[in-house]
C-alpha cells in the first residue's frame, strides 16, 4: 500500500495517541497499586515469647535472644557464669583446666588420670551428692 | 529409703551408681557389688584397646561372616540404630580414623605418655549400611574394623540401669552418660570453661544425658576423638562441649557427638527436629546456647555476671 502523506500523518497521531495513552493508563494502574499498599495494614511479627518456666537475662539485662527460631542462647561470649543456685560446688579431683576467656584460648587436658584404682567401695549415704555430665573422664 | 552409691573406673571413666533401694535392709550393696562385674563382661566382648576381646577378633577378619555374642549383637545393633538417626554422622567405622588421627591406645596411655600415636593421612570411613546383622544365625559381617566408642558407654549404662531396675530407681553415671531412671533425679552440667561449678543444674526422671566434647579426649593442636566420617579427620567445629537428654541413652551420647560434628547453630538447630531431643552447647567463644525445650529441664535460673565486675 503506498502511504500518502495523509496516512502518515493518521499513523503517527495514532502512535503519538496511544503511547499517550499507555503511559496515562500506566501511571493511573501504578497510582491505584500505591493507594492500595498504602490501605493494607502492615503484619504483627510472629516471634513467640519466651518460655515463662525460665527467663535468663543476659549481662546486659537483655532478654535471651535467638540464634535461630529453635535455639536460644543461655549466655553470650564475653559473659562469665556465676554457680548455679544453692549449689554446692564439686571438689576437683585435679587441677582444673585453663579458663577461657571470650577468646578462643587453648583448653589444655586436664592431668593424667589414675590407672590403677582402688576396689569399689559401696557407701550407704544419707544425703545425695548430684551426678555430672560432662565430657567422659 | 536407703540410697547406696558405688564408684569405680571402667570403660576407661569413672563410673557412679546411685541406688534407691524401697528399706535399709534392701539389698542395695549386694546388688551394686556385682555392677563392676557387669561392666567387666562387657569391656571384655566390646572393647578394642584388648587383643583379646571379640571385637578385636572380630576386627582382625572383616568381610567374613563371624559368630558373634548376643553382647556384641544388641551393642552392635544400637550402634547401627545411631548412625542411621544421625544420618552416617555416627559410626562404628571409623576405627581406622582414630587410629590414623593418634588414638591408638586407651586415652589413659595416651595422657599418661603425653602424646598420641603416629599420625597418618585421615581416611574417610567405609558406608556404615554395609554392615550386617544376623541375630537369629548369631553372625556379623562388617566391611571394616570397627570401634563402638561413639555408643558403647550409653548402651551400657541402658544395660546396666536395666539390672537395677528391680530393685528401686536408679541412676547410673558412665562417664558422663547418665541414665535417670525411676524417680526425679537431679543431674549437674559442667561449664567446660569454668569446670570447678555447674553450669545447669537439671531434673530428669527416665531419661538419659549424655555429654560430649573436644575439651578432655585432647591431644596436639587439634585433634580429638570426634571424627568427622566424611573426611576421617577429627571434626574441625565451634564445640567445645554438647549435652543431650534423650529418653534412649545411645541416642543421647550419638546425638550428642552428631552435634559436635555439626557446629553449634546447625547442630541444635538439626536436633530441635528430633521431638524428643534436647539439647545444649558450650562453643569456643564462651556462648552457651540450647534448644528451646532444653529450658524445661532446668531446675534453677541462672545467674549471670559481667566479665570483670
Amino acid at each position: 500500500m503506498k502511504m500518502t502523506s495523509t496516512k502518515r500523518f493518521a499513523v503517527r497521531t495514532a502512535l503519538v495517541t496511544s503511547t499517550t495513552l499507555a503511559t496515562v493508563i500506566g501511571a493511573q494502574a501504578l497510582a491505584s497499586i500505591d493507594e492500595a499498599a498504602r490501605a493494607q495494614p502492615i503484619p504483627a511479627p510472629t516471634i513467640a515469647p519466651a518460655d515463662p518456666v525460665l527467663q535468663p537475662t543476659t549481662a546486659t539485662g537483655q532478654p535471651v535472644s535467638a540464634a535461630v527460631p529453635n535455639v536460644v542462647i543461655l549466655r553470650h561470649a564475653g559473659e562469665v557464669s556465676a554457680p548455679a543456685i544453692n549449689v554446692e560446688p564439686q571438689a576437683p579431683a585435679r587441677p582444673s583446666a585453663s579458663v577461657v576467656s571470650g577468646s578462643a584460648a587453648p583448653i589444655l587436658p586436664p592431668n593424667p588420670v589414675q590407672i590403677a584404682p582402688p576396689a569399689p567401695v559401696v557407701q550407704q549415704v544419707a544425703a545425695q551428692p548430684a551426678p555430672v555430665t560432662r565430657s567422659s573422664r | 529409703m536407703s540410697v547406696f552409691i558405688t564408684a569405680f573406673r571402667a570403660f576407661g571413666s569413672q563410673v557412679n551408681i546411685w541406688l534407691d533401694t524401697a528399706t535399709p535392709a534392701a539389698d542395695g550393696a549386694p546388688v551394686l557389688r556385682q555392677v563392676p562385674g557387669w561392666l567387666a563382661d562387657i569391656e571384655a566382648a566390646l572393647s578394642r584397646f584388648r587383643p583379646d576381646s571379640e571385637l578385636s577378633r572380630l576386627n582382625r577378619r572383616p568381610r567374613e561372616w563371624a559368630d558373634a555374642s548376643e553382647t556384641m549383637l544388641s551393642s552392635l545393633d544400637a550402634a547401627l540404630r545411631a548412625a542411621r538417626i544421625t544420618g552416617g554422622r555416627v559410626t562404628p567405622l571409623v576405627l581406622r580414623a582414630l587410629v590414623a588421627a593418634g588414638y591408638d591406645r586407651s586415652f589413659e596411655e595416651v595422657a599418661r605418655a603425653g602424646e598420641a600415636g603416629d599420625h597418618a593421612t585421615p581416611v574417610p570411613a567405609s558406608r556404615w549400611e554395609a554392615i550386617q546383622l544376623d541375630r537369629a544365625a548369631g553372625r556379623v559381617w562388617l566391611p571394616d574394623a570397627i570401634d563402638l566408642g561413639g555408643t558403647a558407654k550409653g548402651w551400657a549404662a541402658q544395660q546396666i540401669a536395666q539390672r537395677l531396675a528391680a530393685h528401686g530407681p536408679a541412676l547410673v553415671d558412665l562417664g558422663g552418660d547418665i541414665v535417670a531412671q525411676g524417680k526425679p533425679w537431679t543431674v549437674h552440667v559442667f561449664d567446660p570453661f569454668q569446670p570447678e561449678t555447674p553450669f545447669a543444674v537439671v531434673a530428669l526422671h527416665d531419661r538419659a544425658i549424655a555429654t560430649s566434647g573436644t575439651d578432655y579426649r585432647r591431644w596436639g593442636a587439634d585433634r580429638h576423638h570426634i571424627i568427622d566420617p566424611h573426611t576421617g579427620a577429627p571434626a574441625r567445629t565451634d564445640v567445645v562441649s554438647a549435652t543431650v537428654i534423650h529418653p534412649d541413652a545411645v541416642l543421647a551420647e550419638a546425638l550428642a557427638k552428631a552435634v559436635v560434628l555439626q557446629g553449634s547453630i546447625a547442630g541444635l538447630d538439626w536436633l530441635a527436629q528430633h521431638e524428643r531431643a534436647a539439647g545444649l552447647v558450650f562453643d569456643r567463644i564462651g556462648r552457651v546456647l540450647a534448644t528451646e525445650n532444653f529450658q524445661a529441664y532446668l531446675t534453677q535460673t541462672q545467674t549471670h555476671t559481667q566479665k570483670g565486675a
